[in-house]
């Protein structure tokens, strides 16, 4: 994480550059944008996985140490994004620092790990956020932790 | 040339921008919004794809094998037309007896002609723990069930005293010398004083040795030297009856101490109570002494009366408070913490934190789950529901006695808690989650959530805990359970079950049952996790004597699963006395504090034979025979 | 008395947007009627409740209010005493069952709705029942109100008043809810669910009819609880969100309340 703290961190990230122009540090938005458009695009796995769950909604509070509080959506099955808030209730709400948001869709952080620690704050379905997990795992190519029967992939 | 911006003022400038241009895009996108509300639809057809890992679960396969129908159907056909009582084999019985006995003695007895039919629904057998013993629900009837019995008497008649004091009094005030060879013609002495043996005074009255047969005591010490020098019936073996980790952990807390765990008879404390239990052991250690050291009746007998019966002595319950007054070792003084004491499911496990266990296999995890459950379900429910709720404070029959039932059989408590097991390991990777509400809420919602589906889609199960009590006693040990065993924390725990039944539950179904009410489980919530003086305690301290906690059935397992959950949690080989622990290792105890469904089971089928019996004393005669007896002491003039 | 200013609060009632909520928003709120779906007659209200017969006087445990001398209390004047209040009725009960599979309506529902819609009330919530005690009058107004609106499934919600027990069991093959004492049954000719017998379990001199039960359909469309095959609990994410911070509240605040605070 403390990559993503040095000055203009976000030049050197290819999946990031490809989707937006260098000049401004991106927004949260445009994060998880380039994360969708680069790189679960371009995984196959990553494409099955989030195919083979129900519609998912979550909801991401990206904390900017200087520019506030941003709100994006994830909508899964298909994918989506939009910034705002979610106009029906989201299947998952995360509340997550910006650099930390950064190093989990970079693949340096994971999701799962970040809630044990208390860094991100987690409410809703919990299955959600191991979608969120899986997807992001397959995402940069890791190994997908096979599921228990009760809460696996495409459970509600 | 552009205006100079501050630092500040650019930034909001550029996030007022993107607001700005976020607004214009949800206002064009209407279809998006409208994909939105569409999916939550989507939900119960995603569900129903996975019926079949439903058919795939073990309590599939225990409520088709209990119901004899599918366990996922929601109609039951043949409601209304089993044929009453007649469909259950102990229901004929009970009528055959009732008619049997009011014959002998001209006074109705237990007649199914007044009050409601019973029996317009099934009267399901119920298959206790995986030994496939089947009983049914009136076998687990406290008065009908030895095992049962003999777990309240075997905890009631149980007293621990210290002899490090009496040892010092006798070297230093009297001159006697202690040895391996004193300490063990005193051990000798004392099973015989224990079963009201005379000692020291001739032409007393004693017992009828047949009747004190479970008399005994026996040595708890920490140190090898001790045991060595000891006779080897006399002491309880820590290195053969626990994990060797947790022997070395248990005698290094216990030290060179030397205690001794007293068994009073089982019928001594039935006549009396088991206020009963340390008088009568102070009284007979004290002749031992007497007799074994050659003492008279100088001051120093008084100290060590003193000694045994206040000073040096650890019951296993408190008095309770003046409503409700009982005096110690009664089971409404039990301290929290001693309950996972007094359980001894886990002790042959490897002394190490659940969530190393999750690491190893899956099969290690579920083992260390179905041991809690083991120790919830057969003492913890007992104590408090079948016993404490249902006898001492209801008496009569026992509602409370069918929810305890609810976590012998069944299965549900391990059927979640092994799925549970395998989630845990592979998301928690063998960290403990901190001790944090935010954190740990995360974990429990899903494993509440998980319960509460596999209730609604599972009409037999709920059928088989049919009321809310039953289904919070189950829903507060999971919660609280998997909480103190991830966090090893028993506030954390009990909290946790708090909320699973009072909050979760409450507010999925609309409904709980005697636990899981706004007065106790809403007040008493700070009062459960606080720890200021007057406001709260330890939660091993915690009891049924404390004030503004949660009491119900419901409330019991939920507060054992808190404390020995965390116990195991934090791999600790003992929650809150390693003497405690030791003492009910002891082989000699008649239930099994180690299998304790397996004896209630075994009960259940009449195969359990208990301690306390009064044959010895007894005519030789036929149950029913009473009368006749009585009739012919009639011609006996006076 | 000076006019009331009218605030500006609107209550939420219920967290959440799915259509369990909003049913729970429905039912809790006093100022939205609910639907009617069957005429129950008064006397035949009378007959199920068991308290008195039929058109007989009402039994009054003190003389009318209006002929009370009481001692000056200024709560007195701001409390509007109830009919049955005011003619001094005795206080009787009507205790209801809630099937557990995809009831209109359960015991904690029950519980809120009486405490938004009536006065003059006790209640009882439990698992598996809810005993609702009002003057004998005003309990009658009442329990026209429960049997005859959307909140009363014939098949899945009944009279109990005593033996509660079956909330929870499998239906019966005509999809009631199951009744050891057998007050109600299908009438296979009308289609309705008829009561034989009075919430006591007495056998009533004439069947009192209450209504067909409701479709499965319907069951669902209607359902106060989440559940698995309506609205999945699991992803109430909002009503999660203000269960836990309300138990955190209680936990961390309730000896400290000044510790409240927006990020609690």
């Amino acid at each position: 994480m403390a990559e993503e703290r040095k000055e203009d961190w976000w030049k050197d990230k290819a999946w990031i550059t490809q989707y937006l122009f260098k000049g401004e540090e991106p927004t949260a938005f445009d994060l998880l944008g380039a994360f969708v458009c680069n790189i679960v695009m371009g995984s196959p796995e990553a494409i099955l996985i989030a195919g083979n769950m129900p519609p998912r909604l979550i909801h991401f509070v990206v904390n900017h140490p200087k520019r506030g509080s941003e709100s994006i959506v994830l909508m899964m099955t298909p994918v989506a994004v939009f910034e705002g808030e979610p106009e029906e209730e989201p299947d998952l709400g995360l509340e997550i620092d910006y650099y930390k948001f950064a190093a989990m869709l970079g693949g340096k952080e994971d999701v799962m790990d970040m809630v044990w620690s208390g860094e991100v704050t987690m409410s809703g379905n919990t299955v959600v956020g191991m979608d969120l997990k899986d997807l992001l795992d397959a995402s940069i190519g890791k190994e997908i932790i096979e599921r228990p029967a009760a809460w696996t992939i495409g459970v509600p | 040339m552009g205006e100079e911006l501050s630092e500040e003022e650019r930034i909001k400038r550029f996030v007022e921008e993107r607001k700005k241009k976020a607004g214009e895009e949800r206002t064009k996108e209407s279809g998006m919004s409208a994909r939105e509300r569409d999916y939550t639809r989507e939900l119960y057809r995603a569900s129903q794809k996975f019926i079949d890992i439903e058919k795939g679960r073990d309590i599939y396969q225990t409520m088709k094998e209990i119901w004899g129908a599918e366990p996922l159907y929601e109609v039951d056909e043949k409601m209304y037309h089993r044929g009453g009582y007649r469909q259950s084999i102990r229901k004929k019985e009970f009528i055959d007896a009732g008619k049997q006995i009011a014959i002998k003695r001209g006074l109705p007895s237990y007649s199914r002609a007044v009050g409601l039919p019973v029996g317009q629904r099934m009267l399901e057998p119920m298959p206790v723990g995986k030994w496939g013993i089947t009983i049914e629900q009136d076998d687990s009837h406290h008065m009908n069930n030895t095992a049962i019995q003999q777990l309240n008497d075997d905890i009631k008649r149980t007293v621990i005293m210290n002899l490090d004091l009496a040892h010092r009094m006798l070297q230093v005030r009297v001159g006697k010398e202690v040895t391996p060879e004193t300490l063990n013609f005193y051990m000798e002495t004392l099973q015989h004083t224990m079963g009201a043996g005379a000692v020291a005074q001739e032409h007393m009255n004693e017992v009828n040795p047949y009747l004190v047969k479970d008399a005994w005591a026996k040595i708890i010490t920490g140190s090898d030297e001790i045991m060595d020098g000891l006779d080897q019936r006399y002491y309880i073996h820590i290195d053969e009856l626990f994990h060797p980790d947790r022997a070395k952990a248990l005698k290094e807390a216990i030290g060179d101490s030397i205690w001794v765990v007293f068994r009073v008879p089982t019928l001594a404390m039935r006549m009396g109570d088991g206020e009963c239990t340390g008088r009568w052991a102070a009284m007979q250690n004290t002749m031992a002494f007497i007799s074994a050291y050659q003492l008279s009746g100088e001051h120093v007998i008084s100290d060590l009366a003193y000694a045994f019966k206040h000073a040096r002595v650890i019951h296993m319950g408190d008095k309770l408070w003046g409503s409700r007054v009982r005096g110690r070792n009664e089971i409404g003084g039990i301290p929290d913490g001693f309950i996972p004491d007094i359980i001894q499911c886990e002790r042959d496990l490897p002394l190490m934190p659940y969530v190393e266990y999750m690491t190893q296999d899956d099969a290690a995890a579920s083992k260390a789950m179905t041991r809690m459950s083991e120790g919830i379900g057969g003492i913890a429910a007992m104590l408090d529901n079948t016993l404490w709720l249902g006898f001492y404070m209801s008496g009569g029959i026992g509602f409370s006695n069918t929810v305890a039932t609810s976590a012998l059989s069944g299965g549900a408590n391990e059927d979640v808690l092994s799925e549970f097991s395998n989630l845990g390991a592979k998301y928690l990777r063998g960290k403990l989650i901190p001790a944090k509400w935010d954190i740990m809420k995360v974990m429990l919602n899903m494993v509440a959530t998980y319960v509460i589906e596999t209730y609604e889609k599972f009409p037999t199960l709920a059928e088989l805990h049919w009321g809310g009590a039953h289904k919070t006693s189950i829903m507060g040990t999971v919660g609280a359970g998997v909480s103190a065993m991830l966090t090893g924390s028993s506030t954390m725990g009990l909290w946790a079950g708090n909320y699973t039944i009072a909050s979760a539950m409450k507010e999925g179904w609309l409904r709980t049952g005697w636990a899981g009410q706004e007065i106790q489980d809403h007040m008493g919530m700070p009062y459960l996790c606080s720890f200021r003086p007057e406001e709260g305690n330890l939660t091993e301290m915690h009891g049924e004597n404390y004030p503004m906690h949660s009491f119900s059935a419901g409330h019991g397992n939920q507060r054992a699963a808190a404390n020995y959950g965390a116990m195991m949690g934090r791999g600790s080989a003992w929650c809150l006395s390693p003497v405690v622990k030791v003492a009910f290792a002891d082989p000699h105890l008649a239930f099994d504090f180690r299998r304790p469904r397996y004896c209630i089971a075994k009960a259940g089928i009449k195969e359990f034979m208990p301690d306390g019996e009064r044959t010895a004393i007894t005519p030789a005669c036929d149950i029913l025979d009473r009368g006749i007896l009585k009739d012919t002491m009639k011609e006996i003039p006076f | 008395m000076a006019e009331k200013t009218k605030s500006e609060y609107v209550p939420n009632i219920y967290p959440g947007k799915d259509t369990v909520s909003a049913r729970r928003k429905k039912l809790w709120d006093k100022s939205r009627p609910l639907l009617k779906y069957r005429s129950i007659a008064e006397d035949d209200i009378t007959q199920l409740l068991s308290h008195r017969a039929v058109r007989s006087a009402y039994v009054s445990v003190h003389p009318p209010l209006e002929e009370l001398i009481e001692p000056y209390d200024p709560i007195k004047h701001i409390v509007v005493p109830t009919p049955g209040t005011r003619a001094g009725d005795r206080i009787r009960f009507i205790q209801m069952s809630d099937s557990f599979h995809l009831p209109s309506i359960a015991p904690f529902g029950r519980q809120r709705l009486y405490f938004s819609r009536f006065r003059g009330i006790d209640t009882v919530v439990y698992s598996g029942r809810e005993i609702l005690e009002m003057r004998e009058r005003d309990l009658e107004k009442a329990t026209k109100m429960l049997l005859e609106t959307e909140i009363f499934n014939p098949g899945r919600s009944a009279l109990k008043g005593i033996t509660v027990h079956g909330h929870s069991l499998r239906l019966d093959e005509n999809g009631l809810m199951f009744d050891a004492r057998r007050r109600y049954i299908y009438d296979k000719d009308s289609g309705e669910v008829v009561y034989i017998k009075d919430q006591m379990g007495n056998v009533l001199d004439v069947p009192v009819p209450v209504g067909p039960p409701l479709s499965e359909e319907d069951c669902k469309k209607l359902c106060l609880t989440y559940s698995w095959d309506t609205q999945p609990y699991k992803a109430r994410t909002e009503l999660f969100e203000m269960m836990s911070r309300s138990t955190k509240m209680r936990v961390m605040a309730g000896f400290n309340p000044e510790m409240i605070n927006e990020s609690m």
